[in-house]
């Protein structure tokens, strides 16, 4: 390492010690100082990680499956650097390398960074990653991407500076992420594929479709079985294009109630009960008095190069059934043994604001970002399920750059399954409050139903007061919408355990 | 004339290529004023590429945005129709068409290299590919309908002939091309605009105008057009009109 990164080091240290000493939290600043120091300060620190780095990109699930994915080489007895807080720019990439290298430059074993794909190709210039997650592309943030190829090109670009032999692991039911297998970029680089290869419970609803068109020859793919969105087993009549055979499969999905023994959930077990067990209850949390709240866990069984794989997955919502299987198959990848791996994904559990259950006041609060149409829908459908009449829910939609500007995605989101769905109330808040409640009154939502309230923390006292105790409050908030209600949340003295930064 | 033995056949034009802008929101607008007001049957159908459609059989068009690759696929296909597609409009067949379509029914779209892209000649428009796009809330103030809200993003530049006439004057905003203040085009019962958001959700006059235009084409005068309490409509569009005042002066 030269000077200049030596300098550019301690400057990031400097800046994460003095951030500390007032008490605040840090999770790009340190990088940006230290990247205007030493632009290719990234790559200075990547050589000095043991066992390299592996990344995680992709438009829904970076955060939750980079998170997965760093438990899992940890269990291999690994010390990991990792961008946790999901600062997943160049400058946030910096600051967990920054974080995770001593003053005399000592290094940890390995770095799992999610990366946002615009800043694909500079982080993999200089991370040099060996594993590269491809989650998914979805349409995100259209203001500022400007189209989904774009997002595409930009992963493609990434993936072209990796080292060879390295491994692209990529979602074979995507048929976007899969295209990126078939391209020059990825010739250098060995391919894992992983997929569903199960039947999933529930139907895959309207959602707007972003790839359902073959991207070679333009014609609409015919699909076996489709899971959510674009996802599924596709293949194209025209030209021939085929879901490539994945190599890391779902094989067998265990619904969450189907194995008894876990009598607290009532709400899951009334489902059984009467024959409509369909997928149900993935969120309904049981909060017994003055203990925390525990979700319920699907069970997953995995066909890998390594053997037949089985875990416990406590995180609701199918989309994180495709983010254990990313992250599975990452860190099969990264040379973690399946039994090891199995062991880190069964004690995993959400983090903060990713289906995350905290206990206000005696009712459960569930936290589930929402930034885009198909990650909305998903979140409702998993709330649709469950079966609870009591059930309050509160939209938070701001508008701020980090939240994307547009918010016409609200109207492609599936938001009519909220219509035929029993629950208490639901409020709307954030500085798009007004466009939400208007996307509910068109949803066939009775406006009388729908309460406005601009203000974020008064919107979050008003839902968990309209909520009976033991009752849970959906809480669905953009990205900047959900910082202020963690401030909010935190000011009140609750979840202080998710504050890891 | 009842409304509720009426019958409202809405054509939804590529909704699996021109989509990704909330245009389903426009669709679901216009359905739903109709059966709140008691039109007896409402229908969507969508047609795309290669579809037989006949513009007698329906009432009243909708097309939204899509991504470059879509766009050339639509307007191939909309260029076979063209003919009978004037013929509609001269006749008074009410059309929406936002972002991309809006372009396809101009003359052309000339690409940066400088090759041209045919459009169904709808407009007396044509399109040029800008260096910059132009991104954000747009506000505009409509001769016919008064002030409409939405957002906009296209890196194409618009200009209008003599042949028609914008929809507005923009007062937040970029519209057709950034430089001569006009957004969007009307020709007849035909409009077209770079505002989504989406569009008619959040400005009813226009919905409603769409409506009744494509009701009185089909049945004459004289329906009973009973007025919507939209309360929810008049909030997110002025909360939306205050949004886009606060965007432009810099304010988060």
């Amino acid at each position: 390492m030269g000077p200049r990164a030596w300098l550019a080091l301690w400057i990031g240290k400097a800046a994460f010690l003095a951030l500390r000493l007032l008490g605040r939290g840090a999770s790009t600043l340190p990088g940006r100082l230290a990247l205007r120091a030493d632009p290719a300060l990234i790559a200075d620190l990547a050589r000095r990680l043991r066992r390299g780095a592996a990344v995680v990109t992709g438009t829904n699930g970076k955060t939750t499956t980079a998170t997965m994915l760093a438990a899992g080489a940890a269990a291999d007895g690994r010390r990991i650097a990792h961008n946790r807080t999901g600062a997943n720019l160049a400058s946030g990439v910096a600051s967990a390398l920054v974080a995770a290298t001593g003053w005399g430059g000592t290094g940890r074993d390995q770095a799992v960074a999610e990366v946002d794909e615009a800043s694909m190709p500079g982080v993999c210039r200089g991370l040099r990653p060996r594993v590269a997650v491809v989650t998914n592309f979805f349409r995100d943030q259209l203001d500022r991407y400007g189209e989904l190829q774009t997002a595409v090109a930009l992963v493609r670009r990434g993936l072209a500076a990796m080292p060879a032999g390295g491994v692209a692991v990529l979602n074979a039911d995507d048929p976007l992420a899969a295209g990126l297998g078939e391209t020059e970029a990825t010739a250098h680089l060995r391919r894992l594929y992983f997929g569903v290869e199960t039947d999933l419970p529930d139907d895959p609803g309207e959602a707007p479709s972003d790839a359902a068109h073959c991207p070679r020859c333009g014609r609409p793919f015919r699909y076996e079985a489709r899971y959510y969105a674009h996802l599924g087993r596709y293949a194209c009549d025209g030209c021939g294009l085929r879901r490539p055979v994945p190599d890391v499969a779902l094989v067998a999905l265990e619904e969450p109630w189907g194995r008894g023994g876990e009598g607290a959930f009532s709400a899951a077990m009334a489902v059984t009960a009467d024959g409509n067990g369909d997928g149900a209850a993935l969120a309904r949390v049981a909060a017994p008095p003055g203990g925390t709240a525990r979700p319920l866990a699907w069970r997953l069984h995995l066909r890998t190069p390594s053997g037949p794989m089985t875990f416990d997955l406590a995180a609701g919502g199918l989309y994180n059934v495709y983010n254990a299987l990313a992250a599975a198959a990452g860190a099969l990848a990264l040379g973690v043994a399946p039994d090891t791996l199995a062991g880190a994904l069964s004690a995993f559990r959400s983090s903060f604001g990713r289906m995350e259950a905290v206990p206000i006041d005696g009712r459960t609060a569930l936290l589930a970002l929402v930034k885009n149409p198909v990650g909305l829908t998903e979140v409702l459908r998993t709330l649709a399920r469950d079966p609870d009449p009591r059930k309050g829910v509160l939209l938070a939609i701001n508008d701020r750059y980090a939240d994307g500007r547009d918010v016409s995605w609200l109207w492609d989101a599936d938001v009519e399954r909220l219509a035929g769905v029993a629950f208490g109330t639901v409020v709307v808040s954030g500085s798009r409050a007004e466009d939400m409640a208007l996307r509910l009154k068109y949803a066939g939502l009775d406006p009388e139903r729908v309460a406005v309230e601009p203000d974020l923390a008064a919107a979050l006292r008003r839902g968990i007061e309209a909520v009976p105790p033991g009752a849970t409050l959906y809480v669905l908030p953009t990205y900047t919408a959900m910082l202020a209600l963690r401030d909010a949340i935190s000011r009140r003295g609750l979840a202080r355990q998710f504050w890891r930064v | 004339m009842k409304l509720a033995s009426a019958r409202l056949v809405i054509g939804h034009l590529y909704p699996d290529l021109l989509n990704i802008y909330g245009d389903r929101g426009n669709v679901l607008a216009l359905r739903r004023r109709a059966a709140w007001r008691g039109v007896g049957d409402v229908e969507v159908r969508a047609y795309t590429v290669g579809d037989v459609l006949d513009f007698g059989d329906v009432d009243l068009i909708c097309m939204g945005g899509g991504e470059d690759r879509k766009q050339v696929l639509a307007a191939e296909d909309l260029r076979t129709r063209r003919d009978p597609l004037e013929a509609a409009v001269a006749g008074g067949l009410p059309v929406v068409a936002v972002c991309g379509s809006y372009q396809l029914l101009g003359a052309y779209y000339q690409l940066s290299d400088g090759s041209r892209l045919e459009g169904a000649g709808i407009f007396d428009a044509y399109t040029v590919a800008g260096q910059q796009r132009l991104v954000g809330n747009v506000v505009v103030d409509s001769p016919l309908f008064g002030s409409l809200v939405g957002f906009e993003n296209h890196a194409g530049q618009t200009f209008l002939g003599p042949g028609c006439d914008p929809l507005g004057h923009v007062v937040v905003g970029g519209g057709n091309n950034g430089r001569d203040g006009g957004e969007g085009a009307v020709r007849g019962f035909c409009v077209g605009t770079y505002m989504h958001g989406s569009l008619l959700p959040k400005n009813p006059a226009l919905s409603d105008w769409l409506l009744l235009a494509a009701l009185r084409r089909r049945y004459g005068e004289g329906l009973d057009w009973p007025a919507l309490d939209d309360a929810a409509e008049e909030r997110a569009h002025a909360a939306a009109v205050r949004r886009a005042h606060e965007t432009a002066r810099g304010r988060a």
